[in-house]
């Protein structure tokens, strides 16, 4: 198997400058998007090269309680990323919404056992790599889960009132907004699923051929991930959002409008 | 039995909406509410089945007075339609009988004969019920969601902006159909001449207060 070939760090500083393709078409067409784009880029670089070291670390100490805590560490930036992009307040929003992630993310890891030996999954090289792909997939859908399921709510009171009125209990009421909701997060990644391959490689596979593995292997893990991404996303954009109405509701059935943040 | 507001008051941004607002609506009554845009009827009316918190007053009906504890079996007799009916995928037959899947009536199916005889009220054809309930207009709609209420037997029907949408001729239609139901409680909230012209109780709310309160 052939060795990855290292890139030297002035060199993929220079081939940054690049960048100045956009950023010229952002003058040409008077578009303010320079600085959110050179800040974006200084994060992406900064976080990436913090990963590494903490990744190193984590990989050479290799303890299960340290992946454990670290995982637990990305699942709650997920789950702060997820509301405070869907435009929720967090609070007691986190403290239910952080279980149904928790549920969904342990039920998936577990679910790797089927095809690893309990002794590989634990081990940092895995869990890590495979827990982040998971979990930060799961932020697109519950991002347009939850924007869907209280927007819809929010715009169409009426219709959740008329439920109430003709008898509906609470979840009766909110399943046609989730239903939607729930469409809108699910569709795309199984238009995804069906186009893999033919429109763009995915990045776990081709990571792993520039790592070195063989297109066989590669594949496997693809098809596997993909798989385990989409139960994820269904696992926890549903249990999320049934565990969000348990606070978002007063004794009287309202809406709590304090859980949002007022969008100008 | 009545349903009476009492000293109510909702605010809204620091603001009064209104505020020592009292107002009895009788069994069977026909109430039409209007007032200018933004003057908080469509917050009156959702008031009256407490989905807007009253940050003064409270809500009775009969001798009753409402609170979470009773608040689910008093909107068991209300049925509240909005601007538009909710959007359906299925036949106009499982749109009407939509609330019979819920668990609260799923033993009370209506007979098939009831449905027919309120689609002959309401002037359809029994034979629409198998088309697809989004093929109807918007006013179609509008009077399948009160057949769906009737069917529930529901008393009091609250009608938030319903002919909004609508033309003047199916509007006509719709309030015509709404003003010949005997013992029904009901109340609209709408600023369409045609509703203030049909013969019933008018109340303004204007400037945070409610006027024509008399019966």
């Amino acid at each position: 198997m052939e060795h990855t070939f290292s890139i030297s760090p002035y060199m993929l500083a220079v081939y940054l400058l690049i960048l100045v393709v956009p950023i010229t078409i952002f003058r040409l067409l008077h578009l303010r998007l320079t600085r959110s784009l050179l800040v974006a880029t200084v994060r992406m670089v900064v976080q990436l090269s913090l990963v590494a070291v903490y990744l190193r670390v984590i990989f050479r100490i290799d303890s299960l309680l340290l992946n454990i805590g670290w995982l637990c560490v990305m699942l709650l930036v997920a789950n702060l990323s997820v509301l405070h992009q869907s435009g929720m307040k967090k609070g007691r929003l986190l403290l239910v919404t952080f279980p149904a992630y928790a549920i969904s993310v342990i039920f998936v890891l577990a679910s790797f056992m089927i095809v690893f030996p309990l002794s590989t999954i634990i081990h940092a090289r895995y869990l890590i790599p495979l827990g982040g792909m998971v979990l930060g997939n799961l932020l697109r859908g519950n991002i347009i889960g939850f924007d869907r399921f209280y927007t819809g709510l929010q715009r169409r009171e009426y219709e959740y009132i008329h439920y109430v009125t003709l008898g509906a209990t609470r979840w009766e009421a909110v399943r046609p907004f989730m239903r939607e909701a729930y469409r809108a997060a699910m569709a795309p990644q199984i238009a995804g699923m069906a186009t893999i391959g033919l429109v763009a490689l995915p990045g776990m596979m081709t990571g792993q051929i520039l790592g070195g593995s063989t297109p066989t292997v590669a594949i496997k893990y693809q098809i596997m991930i993909m798989v385990a991404i989409y139960v994820t996303m269904a696992l926890s954009v549903f249990l999320a959002l049934v565990a969000s109405t348990w606070v978002t509701f007063d004794c009287y059935g309202r809406l709590r409008r304090t859980f949002f943040v007022t969008r100008h | 039995m009545a349903l009476e507001l009492k000293n109510a008051g909702i605010q809204k941004g620091g603001r009064w909406l209104f505020r020592h607002t009292d107002c009895l609506i009788d069994t069977g009554e026909k109430v039409v509410i209007t007032g200018p845009s933004g003057s908080g009827k469509s917050t009156l009316l959702k008031s009256m089945l407490l989905f807007e918190a009253l940050d003064e007053g409270s809500l009775w009906y009969g001798e009753q007075q409402l609170d979470a504890s009773n608040i689910a079996s008093y909107r068991q007799n209300c049925a509240y339609i909005g601007q538009k009916a909710p959007g359906f995928e299925g036949t106009v037959k499982q749109f009407v009988t939509l609330p019979y899947t819920f668990r609260a009536n799923r033993n009370h199916a209506p007979q098939p004969d009831e449905i027919r005889r309120l689609l002959l009220k309401f002037d359809f054809s029994p034979e629409i019920q198998a088309t697809q309930f989004d093929c109807l207009s918007g006013g179609e709609q509008q009077r399948m969601c009160i057949i769906q209420a009737l069917l529930l037997r529901r008393t009091i029907l609250m009608l938030d902006e319903i002919t909004s949408s609508l033309d003047a001729a199916n509007s006509a239609r719709v309030i015509e159909e709404i003003n010949q139901l005997k013992g029904c409680t009901v109340i609209v909230v709408s600023h369409d001449i045609q509703w203030l012209q049909a013969g019933m109780r008018k109340l303004t709310l204007r400037d945070g207060a409610l006027f024509g309160r008399e019966a």
